[in-house]
């Protein structure tokens, strides 16, 4: 094969971007599908969209206000679920629709401004730079480090919430931590897959590998291995074909995890 | 201080609708309570308030000297095993696992199980008898291995006052004989137990107080003394004695 495409500096920084959000969505993931929260990471991705139109908006760094406010809307999400009132998906199915339209409003007030919009939602491997480099790894070190230090406690709550409590586990912390790394992840992974299809890197190479992983261990790593392989295919593909890579990880991820169900459900 | 669990003049309402009125009741060091009603008589509402997954709406409990919802350490010395575990099906987990949960607590959130918490781990197994099956997945366990695979992650706590909600709900006859043997020597290694079910029949035959709930606590005593009495059937509606293990002999089979 032609390895020309490692010569650009661009592809080397999508490539690099790619392998740190492999490893970073497949550890999140795997506990974002085992908790049930699928829909949570689609809306708290979504929610970027408005993070980053406010950055546009107000003339500060769009990763930053990105950023800050997923993590407000991670946040406000988990508060409003322990109103019992609702049901835990609607405030996601709220707060997802009204960060969409803050952004096309912000977006339509900034006239002659030229946002890559279409980077942005699908992703575009061109548009990674340095600085995006130096964000993904400092954010990533960051992520890896509450997660670490949350672990127990955070599969301890996946397994049995209830009995978590009982002992001692302060579980609303636990799940506001966790919807927070959730945010971060969303924010690391816009540039190479984009806003509209980062939560299928969270959840669907998780769910690829559940139906057969024998422990937590193998799970983590095989999930890593899928995440890796789509995306680092999904990136050559985006390159030779001039595709957007979020759409060429998406659909890989997406062809995988089907092959899997087909065998997993034929055993 | 012989008394573990102190209730007094406890009141519980959810959205108005008064779930347990007026419960007083108090649980002794080393005893193995019962808490018999029917459905809907408040019992597992009642171990939640006990493990402070609940709050009550007015009286006061405590457990160990403490409220169980600001339990303090004493969340070490309660190990609950709730009806129903809400574990993810798809959650892949060996029953080694499981039982190493019981050690999390005590870990902060810096610091790993160490060698001494294997050794518990493996205590707890070891009294369960859940060895053989240590290593196995624990969504594919059947209902009476999860149910002791919980209790073993209770122990792993090394609680002094074991909480469990119709731990032989969905276990076969012969199971259940085993299960409370093990109760039973767990009860006398020092451990008090109080549990919830339905069964009465066996639940007469095994431990040392019954109180009989039905939104309000009617009645408590001996086994025997509460067979004797006419209180159960207006608690039940109608003759208790026949579904217990004294009552006819094909009862088992129904």
């Amino acid at each position: 094969m032609n390895l020309e495409i490692f010569r650009y500096a661009f592809m080397q920084r999508a490539f690099t971007a790619g392998f740190i959000i492999s490893i970073v969505s497949s550890v999140i993931g795997v506990f974002v599908v085992l908790k049930g929260l699928s829909f949570a990471g689609v809306g708290i991705s979504h929610a970027a969209f408005g993070g980053v139109a406010l950055g546009y908006f107000l003339g500060i760094n769009p990763t930053l206000s990105a950023i800050v406010f997923c993590l407000f809307v991670a946040a406000i999400i988990v508060y409003i679920q322990r109103n019992e009132k609702l049901k835990s998906d609607v405030p996601i199915g709220i707060i997802f629709a009204a960060s969409m339209g803050l952004g096309a409003v912000l977006i339509s007030l900034m006239k002659g401004y030229n946002v890559d919009l279409f980077g942005y939602l699908f992703g575009n491997i061109l548009s990674v730079t340095h600085s995006d480099i130096v964000n993904i790894i400092f954010l990533s070190l960051i992520i890896i480090a509450i997660f670490l230090i949350i672990f127990k406690q955070l599969y301890y709550t996946t397994f049995d919430r209830q009995m978590a409590k009982v002992a001692g586990v302060n579980v609303v912390l636990i799940d506001t931590v966790f919807m927070m790394l959730i945010a971060l992840t969303v924010v690391i992974s816009i540039k190479v897959v984009g806003i509209i299809l980062v939560s299928a890197l969270l959840v669907t190479p998780a769910a690829t590998i559940i139906p057969w992983a024998k422990n937590f261990k193998q799970l983590t790593f095989l999930t890593m291995i899928t995440s890796l392989f789509s995306v680092i295919t999904g990136l050559f593909l985006s390159y030779y074909l001039n595709i957007p890579s979020g759409g060429a990880i998406v659909l890989l991820t997406t062809l995988i995890f089907f092959v899997s169900f087909g065998f997993a459900y034929k055993k | 201080m012989n008394k573990i669990i102190e209730i007094v003049n406890l009141y519980f309402r959810y959205k108005n609708i008064e779930i347990l009125t007026d419960i007083n009741f108090f649980v002794s060091k080393g005893e193995f309570v019962g808490i018999i009603g029917p459905n809907g008589a408040g019992k597992t509402t009642l171990l939640k308030l006990l493990v402070g997954l609940l709050s009550p709406s007015s009286g006061k409990i405590t457990v160990f000297g403490r409220e169980p919802q600001h339990p303090g350490m004493n969340k070490y010395l309660i190990g609950y095993v709730p009806q129903a575990n809400e574990a993810d099906k798809n959650f892949p987990i060996s029953v080694r696992e499981v039982v190493a949960l019981g050690r999390y607590h005590e870990k902060g959130f810096f610091t790993n199980l160490n060698a001494e918490d294997f050794e518990i781990v493996e205590t707890a197994i070891k009294k369960m008898n859940i060895e053989s099956i240590a290593d196995k997945q624990f969504n594919a366990l059947s209902g009476g291995q999860k149910q002791r695979t919980l209790i073993a992650r209770a122990l792993a706590q090394r609680p002094k006052l074991l909480v469990l909600d119709e731990p032989t709900a969905g276990i076969d006859v012969k199971t259940q004989a085993s299960f409370y043997e093990i109760l039973k020597r767990l009860n006398q290694e020092g451990i008090t137990i109080i549990m919830v079910s339905h069964d009465i029949g066996a639940l007469t035959k095994e431990v040392s107080r019954i109180a009989c709930l039905n939104r309000r606590l009617h009645m408590q005593g001996s086994p025997a003394e509460i067979m004797k009495s006419e209180q159960l059937k207006k608690l039940y509606g109608y003759d208790v004695l026949l579904l217990t293990h004294e009552g006819k002999e094909d009862v088992n089979e129904s």
